[in-house]
């Protein structure tokens, strides 16, 4: 009886995928950085497509690179996007309040 | 089984969460809460961050990134916690959330029956205006069928009565409906390791998942499909969410749940240790309260903003 409610912590159940969670967290956060610089090089540089794709891909390497070698980039990475995760949240849920508040009523 | 299910010796640590009713997976509960901070993640930076810093996000090539970055962010975010001792802080703080939605939802439903409550006013203002400049008006005669109090209480039974009654009606069939299909069911069906209450609860439950969906529907024209999936996904997740009790969980989330209760016991009032479990209820409590305050201060705020032009509209120019 206690033991399915002891698995119900996902502390529990996280704890041993702790690290393979933080490499795919930096990874997607890599590539995805490296895309936003695509676009805002392509729409505000106004560079084309593939030399915006080269700096991009560049700055993406480069970051992933410095994560896999340098261990204050990673621990400072990890605990901005804890902070930024932790703050969108709190930001996040005064806005959909707010805005479920604001939503019309009808009969 | 859980605690309060099963009964005996385990009951004396029953959570108070929905999730003890029966036996979701264990990660159904947080995998709920974080699909809906995810959905609303994206929709809140795509929709509303970055329009307002200058930048079009309206593109659905550009919202994908902006979906890649948050999926990338929170993952990081995760792994950081799941490293340390802040998991349960963090899980902590989505719950919170959560319940803060709840909050606002119910405002919505307090709003809808302070909507109905002035229809009802208006109502019952024109039958008092209408029954005496009818009264003035037919004097001597007796009110027509057409018209005054007898149509109004007509109109008012067609409008509200009747509908009222209707759905009243259909709820109560569907409910006993499903209870009976639900232990006619139970005949042929083997529900396993569950009791009839047990399915008959989910059943209810699901059902009202979909009246919940139904009631915040204007929501979905005004802001989109992602946070309306994302306000569905937090309310359910908060609600079967189940915060272990001190005393089963492991060493270390034990820590972390021993911090969670320093950060949020009230050390003046002499409290002590709380249980955590009733720690975590009463600051859900807490952020019910806040979301439902909040939202009833948008509300006030809003409905001013808008009654203020009307006002100045209405004044004669000097």
């Amino acid at each position: 009886m206690t033991a399915a409610l002891a698995a119900v912590s996902p502390g529990d159940l996280l704890a041993d995928y702790g690290a393979a969670l933080l490499w795919t967290g930096f990874a997607a956060t890599a590539v995805a950085g490296g895309l936003v610089t695509v676009a805002a090089l392509e729409a505000r540089a106004g560079l084309s497509l593939p030399l915006a794709a080269v700096v991009g891909g560049c700055a993406a390497l480069g970051g992933v690179l410095a994560l896999l070698a340098v261990p204050l980039v990673r621990t400072a990475l990890a605990t901005a996007a804890l902070a930024a995760a932790v703050s969108l949240v709190v930001v996040l849920g005064v806005v959909v309040v707010a805005e479920l508040a604001t939503v019309p009523v009808s009969s | 089984m859980t605690g309060a299910a099963s009964g005996g010796a385990s009951a004396a640590v029953a959570p108070l969460q929905l999730g003890l009713v029966l036996d979701f997976p264990p990660l159904l509960a947080p995998a709920t809460l974080g699909v809906g901070i995810l959905l609303l993640t994206v929709w809140f930076v795509a929709d509303r961050l970055l329009p307002a810093l200058g930048v079009d996000a309206n593109l659905a090539s550009e919202t994908v990134l902006v979906a890649t970055l948050v999926v990338g962010l929170f993952t990081t975010a995760i792994g950081a916690a799941a490293s340390t001792d802040a998991l349960w802080a963090v899980a902590l703080l989505l719950f919170l959330v959560g319940r803060g939605v709840e909050g606002a939802v119910f405002v919505r439903l307090l709003r809808k029956l302070a909507h109905y409550a002035a229809e009802a006013l208006a109502w019952l203002g024109g039958l008092v205006d209408g029954g005496s400049s009818t009264g003035r008006s037919t004097a001597g005669r007796s009110g027509g069928p057409g018209g005054g109090v007898g149509g109004a209480a007509r109109s008012l039974v067609e409008k509200y009565v009747t509908k009222l009654l209707y759905r009243l009606l259909a709820l109560g069939f569907l409910l006993v409906a499903v209870g009976v299909t639900v232990v006619l069911g139970a005949t042929v069906v083997d529900f396993g390791r569950y009791t009839i209450p047990q399915v008959y609860a989910l059943v209810v439950g699901t059902s009202a998942l979909f009246a919940f969906a139904w009631n915040i529907r204007p929501a979905l024209d005004r802001l989109g499909p992602l946070p309306f999936g994302g306000v569905l996904c937090c309310v359910v997740g908060a609600e079967l969410y189940n915060f272990p009790p001190t005393g089963i969980a492991p060493a270390t989330v034990q820590s972390a749940l021993e911090t969670a209760d320093r950060l949020i016991s009230v050390p003046f009032l002499g409290l002590g240790d709380l249980p955590t479990e009733l720690a975590v209820a009463v600051a859900g409590i807490g952020a019910y309260a806040l979301g439902a305050g909040f939202a009833s201060l948008v509300v006030v705020v809003n409905d001013e903003q808008r009654e203020t032009p009307v006002r100045e509209r209405g004044r004669p120019p000097s």
